[in-house]
């Protein structure tokens, strides 16, 4: 177990220097950063309204920008050391398959981290130079972003273990993604929808995730804020996470190479 | 004797275990499956035409908020521009050579207003600034106060707590019923939030200027003048203050003075 957790730890930061120095990474960081920058237009805009339009779009932003990475990073992640072969290297040697497996996960993550902290600095950054101040539901914001690209991270790799092409995977991922912001709509269709099609329908929603659970700038601002609250977030982020890589090591370690 | 890491990886623990946390998961996913935040849904969303996709990408990447935002830029600029400015268009306006025609933003009918209020107000129904930004112009330079009714309604349905929109319901009903005073005294109240529209604001002071309490409406120009991010409401501020002081003086009133860059004309 020792020498699995030491190989999980190598592998997750050998993953963050990789990500960090990826071209496409580096692409969707540098485009979060000038856009949040251009939100300045859009909040002189706004006029009196100005910080809160200059926070949702940065807010939104880093949300958006968290999750095309994380998808696109999950979902190459073993892809790619399939086709460069550098996965034979990796599992010839004395490295356990769920240690490989969690160490490319938790090093993606490790890097998303580091991104949403980047775009954050920057956005908070003009904040401050406008003269808003940031308050506490600001980086509760940002962590629940972080969730919220950790639970789309597990779906993405076992999504990726599952169909066949990047392509097919960074789709399903963001149909996921999508669905988990509609649950309640999709819900009530397949309640009043007959046949076979309801029939399919009810189970399939019980694995997509409910992302209302995530949205705490909405739920912050409702009158009075309403929130499911920081453990049940995650508590419920943890589970489908462990859930996805339970079941992606399940089928990784029956995958022969 | 220990269980071989492989055994545990490979082995029945591994299906016990994840036979467990898929149950569990099951449980919390049905558990979680019924929370939803107190949202107009998405067939509630009164989209205005050609906008429905938009609103449903907003939706779907769980941007509400910025939805919102966006549209109530889009409602400032449709009340803020001149109604008249396209109609006297001609073959020579192609080339930029038909004479200007001056704006004129007193009244005005801007009939969609009371639409992409509603479309705002249902993409985020907490977003206070905008049901008071539109309800006050509805309610008092339209001259359409059924309408800013229904849109403090629906907004008092969404946040029943909150007071200001009782207190504004009060004022538009009393400036229905052509009581300056009363309806003076209310927007006093509304006007005194952080979080109040600077047409609020002139609205307030105009009414008091109206029924000639100089004084509260020179203090409520002077705040516009010294807190609004809208340079149109400070400039006007500025030169309505100047107006006022002469008033002022006469009937013996004492005011704080002027604000040198008012005094200088800047």
């Amino acid at each position: 177990m020792r020498t699995g957790l030491i190989a999980l730890k190598n592998i997750a930061f050998q993953v963050f220097r990789e990500q960090w120095k990826n071209r496409f990474f580096q692409l969707i960081i540098i485009f979060g950063g000038l856009i949040i920058y251009a939100a300045l237009l859009l909040g002189a805009m706004a006029v009196e309204q100005e910080e809160r339009v200059l926070t949702d779009f940065g807010l939104g932003l880093i949300d958006f920008v968290g999750l095309a990475a994380v998808v696109f990073g999950c979902a190459t992640a073993i892809l790619r050391d399939i086709e460069t072969k550098t996965i034979y290297l990796i599992l010839s040697r004395p490295v356990p398959r769920w240690s490989y497996l969690c160490g490319k996960y938790a090093g993606i993550m490790l890097t998303v981290a580091a991104a949403i902290a980047a775009m954050g600095a920057v956005h908070c950054s003009l904040l401050l130079l406008k003269g808003f101040r940031p308050g506490g539901v600001y980086f509760a914001c940002l962590g629940a972003a972080w969730l919220k690209t950790c639970l789309m991270g597990g779906l993405t790799v076992l999504v990726s273990l599952i169909s066949t092409s990047l392509l097919s995977s960074v789709v399903i991922s963001v149909v996921f993604w999508t669905l988990g912001h509609f649950l309640a709509e999709v819900r009530f269709i397949a309640d009043h929808m007959g046949g076979v099609a309801g029939l399919l329908l009810k189970p399939f929603l019980y694995l997509v995730p409910n992302m209302a659970v995530f949205d705490m700038k909405d739920a912050l601002s409702a009158v009075p804020p309403v929130h499911a609250g920081a453990g049940a977030v995650l508590g419920y982020c943890a589970l489908y996470v462990s859930v996805c890589m339970a079941y992606s090591i399940w089928l990784f370690r029956k995958k022969e190479f | 004797m220990a269980v071989s890491q492989k055994r545990i990886l490979t082995g029945k623990y591994f299906a016990i275990f994840l036979a467990i946390l898929t149950a569990l998961f099951l449980g919390i996913q049905h558990g979680v499956s019924g929370y939803r935040l107190n949202y107009p849904q998405a067939s509630e969303i009164k989209s205005l035409p050609g906008t429905e996709m938009e609103d449903m990408a907003f939706l779907s990447l769980g941007l509400r908020r910025l939805g919102a935002d966006i549209n109530f830029i889009r409602l400032m600029q449709y009340y803020g521009s001149n109604e008249g400015a396209g109609d006297e268009m001609s073959e020579y306006s192609v080339y930029g050579l038909a004479p200007v025609v001056a704006a004129d933003y007193e009244g005005g009918k801007y009939p969609e207003l009371y639409a992409r209020a509603v479309h705002v107000f249902s993409l985020d129904p907490y977003f206070r600034f905008a049901v008071l930004y539109a309800s006050g112009a509805l309610a008092f330079n339209l001259n359409r106060p059924e309408e800013a009714l229904n849109l403090l309604y629906m907004a008092r349905r969404y946040s029943p707590n909150d007071l200001r929109y009782n207190t504004y319901i009060a004022a538009i009903g009393f400036s229905k019923s052509n009581d300056p005073e009363k309806t003076a005294d209310l927007l006093d109240t509304v006007i005194a939030e952080p979080d109040c529209p600077s047409m609020v604001k002139q609205l307030a002071a105009f009414l008091n200027k109206r029924i000639k309490r100089y004084k509260r409406a020179y203090e409520i120009y002077m705040d516009l003048y010294l807190n609004s991010k809208d340079p149109g409401y400070v400039k006007n501020s500025g030169e309505q203050m100047i107006k006022l002081m002469p008033v002022l003086r006469r009937e013996g009133i004492p005011v704080p003075p002027l604000p040198p860059s008012v005094q200088n004309g800047k």
